[in-house]
Order: structure tokens, then C-alpha cells, then sequence
């Protein structure tokens, strides 16, 4: 396993492959960054033109792309309360919060370490198992998914800020939402209004660009004035504080990597649910929940470090089984294919290089992001300080073009202001927005792998309890609220 | 006197030739297209159809003069490029690659529009031919062959994506043909459907044969029943054709996963020359052809008349079956 990792070490000191590692990510963090883009699009973008280069070249640039676009996700997501792709999405209900209370860089520190950390976990994770994984990715079936998500969706009632009601009403309208399109366990087409735009479903990013940018933009128009409503602290000494905190949440971090690299390993699971069930669990783990949603530095390690850990997961079941674990992954496996290199288990014995060439590659893209996050954490941070009638129209502009650009359908961008009145109008009646993005993300996936269940199991509803993982996810779905609660009371009131 | 009237009826009859020759002249000029051409793809990128286009689209662009931009344009298993095709102008500047007999299944099975023969079909992208493949699994049924699936004595589970997707179609058709009781799961992702295999959730299912899909029978946890093809595939020889087992309808190309370029209905004959003609050129690009056949796909030109025929004996097939399709679709 480690026979390549010199030779692929020695081809990453190449000045032109430097290069290539650092365009990708620039182009990683600036195609995250930007509302509805994201880094698959800039790998489709870019497909074409590594057909005619050699496969490690080709690699790297892949790699650095996959690498830095979290992250630049993670930047407009704190600064603008838009998350750049769907897997950002959780970073905004506390990064955000803080840009508002002048801590910008801190968050923007927060996530430069927890991905760059995350990242690191998940690729150790990878490098360490992947000879011995095949059998926990054959273990984590439809029952085990279940729970998992399960565990994600118990959590609405926790994070309903204000009105429990309210919550469990959002939460409830996003798995409404969720159902929308052709549901394939029982090949039913629902709520479609006879729509062949809606056949699969609402779309994520228009989902998440017009819930999160519109909504917000509208609310910046109505209220004026700027994000920052406080000074600002825009000093590198703040993102490094921000960089540093991830230690001292070391617990929040680990945790939140290993539920990141756990869901990418599972085939089927998108990057979108990693995020949200890594937040979801910070916060039934918190002595704290009410803090949640208002600038808790934990619930920007949980999300971040989730996001850029679950690549190792995916990463492991693409190598292991030669199968993508995410539409990413299905994009490298073309390149590898396409320069004659078979993924799967013998990739590892026949060319160890190619899975070094790319572990170099993420963990210096991400390396490369996080210290541009670090260094350019106190210019991004002025951006919470320009009169949001500016932000506005730029808003507008990048997020709808962005979301026309993606698909070129029109009815992608009336959704998008749709859902930006719906948020906006949430936001207005003090509705929170969390339960509704969880109800979205999760409940249709619930709802698959429960008629899976059954299916597979002939109707019968042992299935869900048949393995040893699902006791343990049911046990800790009871036990950790339970234990927090406990913890809670038993310390003493300062 | 003579003469004149011999030279001007010469110049008459220059006249008439030139004359001629100009009104000719924008008959016989090959029709070049003024912007880029678009190929819609109605899968997301990275796989199988897409890869194919891109690589294809490289070489198609040279010989057209223009770019050729691939769209993604993802969902309901490939139909988005159907309804985009069937609204664009048929101008040559959209094309799109077609899944079948997956979109059969639409106009046959669930009696929607367009009606793909109206399309002007112009070659093949690709012959992306199928294979099924059974649990090893212990404790689960296990099957080892055709001709042993035909003795079932209650419905054998097949594990499918969806009711969208050629998948679905090529399985209810075996079943049917062979004549094995069977009962849908559907709703798996392509990676689960490997999982979902070798952990014995159900005890077939029907893939692409293409290296990553036959993952799970290289490390014998599932074994490779048939391979739908007249003759065995030379990447895979150990795989038998039906044909072999004494089925021998299972060797029929409308059985075979096609990916078809067309241009919209009605477009000029003229315009669909020139676009076979670029695409020619791509098939018969030999290192083009290596680098898409590397992933299991078989480059397979084909004319646009045979095309067209073969949309027509595919969505037959569909026809003959749709009433066991129709079971299937809400």
C-alpha cells in the first residue's frame, strides 16, 4: 500500500504539476464559493481538455479542485449566509451568526482548519483501512441508512429555536417537499402538478440558493444598513484564533469527521446529508443546544469537518469496489479509465500511485485553501461591512445566473425566487429555517430506505433490527440526548 | 450573318450554362453551421454517454469548423434530452444523444410524446450492451443459470433502479422471454445495486458491462448469469450469451443498450449529412475509439437508415411487452 507514496511524492515536487495543483484549487474555491456552481461543474468544465494529458497531471488537477471547493463554499456560506453548494449548507446557521457579530475571519478560520483537518482525518481513515473496508461498506445497508437518517430527522425538535411548533411545522413542510417527483420504490409520480420539471423532485441547489441568498437578499433590502452590525475583527490574529479553536473542539471535530467519512463511505448517500446529520448530532451532543444556530463556533467545525472528511469515505468505496461514490467520484473514475487504470481492489496492488498521486493532491489543494482562507480571512471579512444594498444586486446576479448556468432551465430560476419568498416569509414570522432544510435533505431519503427495508425483508418490519449497527444507532439516537440532558443538569449553574 | 448567329447562340448557351450553374451552386454547398453545436446528454457527467460525447464532440468539432458543447441535462432516466430535442430548432446546432430502449418505454409503455420516430436519426454513439448478474450469497436463492431461473417456483427478486432508464426495460423483457417469475425492488442507485448484490438483497439484477459494474463477480461475491449479445463480449469471455443457454431472442441488438445521436424532427437532409459526416470521422478516429471502449462500451458505427430502423424494431419490442411494463409503472 505504501510502495507508491514516494514516487507519487516525488511527482508533486514537479513545478508543472504544482501548478496544475494550485489552479485547481483557485478554481475549487472560486467555483465553491460562487452560488450554484461548484467544483462538479468545474471538473465537467475541464474534462475535455485532460484527455490528452498523462493521468497524474490529470489527477492532480482533479483532486485540487475537489479539494479547495468546500471551503470556498464555506466562504460565502459565512459571509453571506448563502451556502456556495449544497454541502455548506449547516455552515451558515452559525457561520453566519458570527459575520453578523463582527467575527468573520474567526469563522472563516474555523473552517479553513476544520476542513483542512477534516480532510487529513479522512484520507488517515482511508489509508489505513481501505485494504480491509469492503466488509463495513457491505455492512451499512438500507435499515442501517435508515437509522442513520433517522437520527438526523429526531433532531428537528431540537434545533426549533423559539417555538417548538413552528419547527416541527418546517420540519414537516421540508419532508413534504422532499416527497415531490417520482418516488421509485413505488414508482408513484407525486405532487408534480403533471410537470416533467418536477419528476425528480425540487431541486437541491435552486432549493438551496433561493432559500438561502434570495431569501436573505430580500431581507437585506427590507432592513438595510449592513451584515456586520458590530465592529469587526478582521485580523489574521482572528482567523487563527478561529484555526486554533478546532483544537479545543477537538471532540465536535473528531466526532464530526468520523459521521463525514462514514456517510461518504455509504454508496448512495449524498455529501449534503453528511453535513447535516454531523450538525445535527453537535447539537444533540451539546451541553448548550439553545446556542446552536446563533454563532456556536462547534456548529462550524461539525459541518465543515463532515464535509471535507466524507471525500475520504467516498474515496474509499470508489478505490475498494471501483464503484463512484459520488458524482465527483464517478468524474475521477472516468479519468482513470480513461488512461487505462482500473478502480478496484487490484488498483491497490497494481498501481498504488495513482491512489497516493491523489491523496497528495486533496491534502495539498486543501492545504492550499486553508491558507488562503487563513491569510485572506480579514479582506473577505470587509465584505460584512459594505452596505448590503451593493451585496444585493451582486447577490442576485452571481445566484441566479449561477443557477441558470447549471442546467440552462428557466424554471430552475423561478423556483429559485419562489423559495427565496418562502424563506424570506420564514424569516419574517420567526420560522426557523434549519428544521426545513433537515425535512428537505433527509426525509425523502428516510422514506427510500424504509420501503427498501421492507421490501428486501418481505414485508416484515424485523428488518430494521436485524444487524448490530442498527442497535447501535437506535441505542445512541436514545442515549446521547439522554446523557447530554443528564450532564446538563448535573452541572452546576455558574 | 452565320457567322453572329453561331456566336450568340454560343453565348447563349454559356449564358444558359452559367446560369445554370449559379442557380446549382447553393444546392451542392455543404451546409456549415453558423454557431457551436450542442449535444444534449441526459445523464450527469462522468459517465458512460457523457464521456463518450466529449471524446466524440473533440473530434465532431474539428470536422464541423464550430465548437461542440456537451449540456448535461440530468433526470427521469435520460427523457430531459428527449423534451429539449423535441422543442429545438432544426437547425443542426442541437443534437442529442438518446438512451434506448429506455426511452421506448415512455412512448410505448406510458403513451408519452414525442414519438421517437419523428426524430432525424443520424448514428450510433455507442452499443452499451447489458449483463445480469445473480448473489452468491450464502442463505440466499442462488442462481446459476437460464435455464435453472425457469424452474422458479415463486418470483425471483431483481433489484433496479427505476421504471426510468434502460435497466428496467431489458429486465422485464428477460424475464418475460425467458419465462421466470419475477418481482421488482426498485429505487437502488447504480453502487447500490453492487452492494445490494453481494449483500443478498435481492438475488439479480441486470448492469451495464462495463469494468466497474463487474466488480462484484471479479471477487466472486456475485456470479454473471447472461450477457445479452449474440456473441460473447472479447473483454469478457467468461460471461455466456443467451444464445448459448438456448435463448437465442436474447441475442437480438433491440436487446443491446444503444445510445443514438439525433438531430430534432424535421430537420433538412442536407444538415443531417453533414453532422453523420462528422461523426464518422469521430467512430473512425482509432485512438478516440480505444479510449471510449476502454470503459466496455463497443464503438459500433452505424448508418443513419440503420439507426432509424433500429429506433423502430427497439420500440416494437417495447410495444410487444408493454403490457407487462404497464404492471410495473403507476
Amino acid at each position: 500500500m505504501f510502495e507508491g507514496f514516494g514516487a507519487a511524492l516525488v511527482t508533486i515536487a514537479e513545478p508543472h504539476v504544482l501548478l496544475t495543483l494550485f489552479f485547481g484549487s483557485v478554481i475549487g474555491l472560486i467555483f465553491g464559493a460562487v452560488p450554484g456552481l461548484g467544483g462538479i461543474l468545474a471538473m465537467s468544465m475541464l474534462l475535455p481538455f485532460t484527455f490528452t494529458w498523462d493521468a497524474i497531471t490529470a489527477v492532480y488537477l482533479f483532486s485540487g479542485i475537489m479539494g479547495a471547493s468546500s471551503f470556498g463554499g464555506s466562504i460565502s456560506a459565512i459571509l453571506l449566509n448563502t451556502p456556495g453548494t449544497p454541502v455548506n449548507a449547516a455552515t451558515c446557521f452559525d457561520g453566519y451568526p458570527m459575520a453578523k457579530r463582527g467575527e468573520a475571519a474567526r469563522a472563516l478560520g474555523l473552517s479553513a482548519g476544520a476542513c483542512l483537518l477534516g480532510a487529513l482525518f479522512g484520507l488517515v481513515i482511508l489509508a489505513l483501512l481501505i485494504q480491509i473496508m469492503r466488509p463495513l461498506v457491505i455492512a451499512f445497508g438500507h435499515p442501517e441508512i435508515f437509522w442513520l437518517v433517522v437520527f438526523g430527522l429526531v433532531t428537528t425538535a431540537t434545533v426549533s429555536q423559539g417555538s417548538l411548533l413552528n419547527g416541527l411545522i418546517a420540519g414537516g413542510v421540508g419532508i413534504l417537499l422532499s416527497l415531490v417527483g417520482l418516488n421509485e420504490p413505488t414508482g408513484l409520480i407525486r405532487y408534480t402538478m403533471g410537470s416533467e420539471y418536477l419528476w425528480d423532485g425540487i431541486p437541491l441547489i435552486p432549493f438551496f440558493v433561493g432559500l438561502f441568498a434570495i431569501g436573505e437578499l430580500i431581507n437585506y433590502s427590507a432592513q438595510g444598513g449592513t451584515i456586520a452590525r458590530d465592529n469587526i475583527q478582521a485580523s489574521i490574529r482572528g482567523a487563527w484564533q478561529g484555526v486554533m479553536e478546532n483544537f479545543r473542539y477537538a471532540v465536535c471535530l473528531l466526532r464530526s469527521s468520523s459521521i463525514g467519512t462514514l456517510v461518504g463511505i455509504i454508496p448512495g448517500v449524498g455529501g449534503e446529508t453528511a453535513n447535516l446529520i454531523a450538525y445535527t448530532v453537535a447539537v444533540q451532543s451539546s451541553r448548550s443546544p439553545d446556542t446552536f444556530g446563533t454563532g456556536n463556533p462547534e456548529g462550524v467545525i461539525a459541518s465543515e469537518a463532515a464535509n471535507d472528511s466524507k471525500d475520504g469515505g467516498a474515496l474509499l468505496t470508489t478505490l475498494s469496489f471501483g464503484i463512484p461514490g459520488s458524482l465527483a467520484m464517478a468524474l475521477l473514475l472516468s479519468i482513470f479509465i480513461m488512461h487505462g487504470v482500473s478502480p478496484g481492489p487490484q488498483l491497490i496492488l497494481d498501481n498504488p500511485i495513482f491512489i497516493w498521486t491523489l491523496l497528495n493532491g486533496y491534502v495539498v489543494s486543501n492545504a492550499f485553501a486553508s491558507i488562503f482562507g487563513l491569510l485572506a480571512a480579514r479582506y473577505l471579512a470587509i465584505i460584512t461591512r459594505v452596505p448590503v444594498h451593493y451585496l444585493s444586486a451582486i447577490i442576485a446576479v452571481v445566484a441566479l445566473a449561477g443557477t441558470y448556468i447549471l442546467r440552462e432551465n428557466i424554471w430552475d430560476v423561478l423556483l429559485v425566487v419562489l423559495l427565496g419568498i418562502l424563506g424570506f416569509g420564514m424569516r419574517r414570522a420567526g420560522v426557523p429555517v434549519l428544521p426545513l432544510v433537515i425535512g428537505f435533505v433527509l426525509g425523502n431519503l428516510a422514506e427510500k430506505s424504509f420501503l427498501l427495508t421492507l421490501r428486501i425483508h418481505d414485508g416484515s418490519y424485523l428488518g430494521f433490527f436485524n444487524s448490530v449497527i442498527s442497535w447501535i444507532l437506535i441505542v445512541t439516537m436514545v442515549a446521547v440526548p439522554l446523557i447530554t440532558r443528564m450532564r446538563t443538569r448535573s452541572t452546576p449553574k455558574p | 450573318m452565320r457567322i453572329l448567329n453561331t456566336l450568340s447562340k454560343a453565348c447563349l448557351v454559356m449564358l444558359v450554362a452559367v446560369a445554370l450553374a449559379l442557380a446549382a451552386k447553393p444546392a451542392t454547398a455543404a451546409w456549415k453551421p453558423s454557431k457551436p453545436v450542442t449535444i444534449l446528454v441526459g445523464f450527469s457527467v462522468g459517465g458512460a454517454m457523457d464521456t463518450a460525447a466529449r471524446l466524440q464532440g473533440e473530434v465532431m468539432s474539428k470536422a464541423l469548423g464550430v465548437p461542440v458543447v456537451i449540456r448535461n441535462v440530468p433526470g427521469a432516466g435520460g427523457r430531459n434530452s428527449v423534451t429539449i430535442l423535441n422543442r429545438s430548432k432544426p437547425d443542426g446546432h442541437t443534437m442529442a444523444a438518446i438512451n434506448l430502449p429506455g426511452q421506448a418505454v415512455n412512448q410505448a409503455a406510458r403513451g408519452m410524446d414525442p414519438d421517437l420516430r419523428t426524430f432525424t436519426w443520424i448514428g450510433r454513439q455507442v452499443s452499451n450492451p447489458y449483463f445480469m448478474q445473480a448473489t452468491t450469497k450464502a442463505g440466499k436463492d442462488q442462481w446459476t443459470s437460464l435455464k435453472q431461473m425457469k424452474t422458479a417456483k415463486k418470483p425471483i427478486k431483481a433489484g433496479i433502479t427505476g421504471t426510468g432508464g434502460n435497466t428496467f426495460p431489458i429486465s422485464v423483457i428477460t424475464a418475460n422471454l425467458v419465462g421466470f417469475p419475477v418481482e421488482f425492488i426498485a429505487g437502488f442507485k447504480g453502487p447500490e445495486l453492487i452492494t445490494g448484490i453481494i449483500r443478498g438483497d435481492f438475488s439479480i439484477t441486470n448492469l451495464p458491462l462495463v469494468k466497474r459494474w463487474t466488480t462484484a463477480v471479479q471477487s466472486g461475491e456475485a456470479k454473471a448469469i447472461v450477457v445479452y449479445l449474440p456473441k460473447r463480449h472479447p473483454k469478457f469471455p467468461n460471461i455466456p450469451t443467451g444464445v448459448e443457454q438456448g435463448f437465442p431472442e436474447l441475442g437480438s441488438s433491440s436487446l443491446v443498450g444503444q445510445n443514438l445521436y439525433a438531430l430534432p424532427p424535421k430537420t433538412p437532409p442536407e444538415i443531417a449529412s453533414v453532422i453523420e459526416e462528422a461523426l464518422v470521422k469521430a467512430n473512425n478516429d482509432a485512438a478516440l475509439k480505444e479510449k471510449i471502449e476502454a470503459n466496455g462500451n463497443i464503438v459500433a458505427p452505424l448508418s443513419k437508415q440503420d439507426t432509424t430502423k433500429l429506433v423502430a424494431d427497439m420500440l416494437a419490442l417495447v410495444q410487444k411487452n408493454s403490457a407487462l411494463l404497464k404492471k410495473y409503472i403507476k
